[in-house]
């Protein structure tokens, strides 16, 4: 697993990701309303998780 | 219109038959190269891009079952990786809890066929900037 690093709410782990995707992400940040890229990011990961039925409802 | 989706029927028919048959890992020039007529390797890609996504099964033997996806990412892993090499990446903050979640995912559903957290994490931004395209 990637290393990580203590922050003072959450522990977080850095993953990998294309530049290329993150700049089609940086796009859509501004167009879609969203602060900042991880916060894209982990609402795109709980969309997926939720897809596969790891979340019965919105609230997790 | 109608004769490309018949040929794009058939072709996917062929593929999957000859992809039943393979004992050995393949790549996208020996189906270029195996087809009778003359078929470019972009048609080939989406015809199995199309396997991938209808859910396609493929019988290994005669107990075996897979996925096409699972198929695809395991014989094209290596030249996944090797394709890799040459990519620019960019490390991106995200909570240790939902990792855990794909992590867990990942162990009790194999057959979805994702290599490794990272490589679902693509698949959720991908999916996530296709959807938000079509809105």
């Amino acid at each position: 697993m990637p290393k990580t690093v203590a922050k003072t709410e959450a522990e977080y782990v850095f993953v990998k990701i294309p530049k290329s995707l993150l700049d089609e992400v940086d796009k859509a940040i501004g167009k879609h309303g969203y602060r900042s890229r991880t916060e894209f990011i982990k609402d795109a990961i709980r969309s997926l998780l939720r897809e596969y039925g790891v979340y019965r409802s919105e609230s997790e | 219109m109608k004769t490309s989706l018949l040929r794009e029927e058939r072709l996917k028919e062929q593929l999957l038959e000859f992809v039943e048959e393979r004992e050995e890992p393949f790549d996208i020039n020996l189906l270029v190269n195996h087809c009778l007529q003359p078929v470019s390797a972009t048609i080939i890609r989406d015809v199995l891009c199309k396997l991938v996504e209808e859910g396609k099964v493929i019988r290994i033997d005669d107990q075996h079952y897979m996925s096409t996806k699972v198929l695809m990412k395991r014989w094209l892993r290596q030249r996944i990786k090797r394709s890799e090499e040459n990519v620019d990446f960019d490390e991106l903050e995200v909570p240790r809890n939902l990792i855990e979640e794909i992590s867990k995912l990942l162990r009790k559903r194999p057959e979805l066929g994702y290599i490794d957290e990272s490589d679902f994490i693509r698949d959720a931004i991908r999916r996530s900037l296709y959807k938000r395209q079509r809105d």
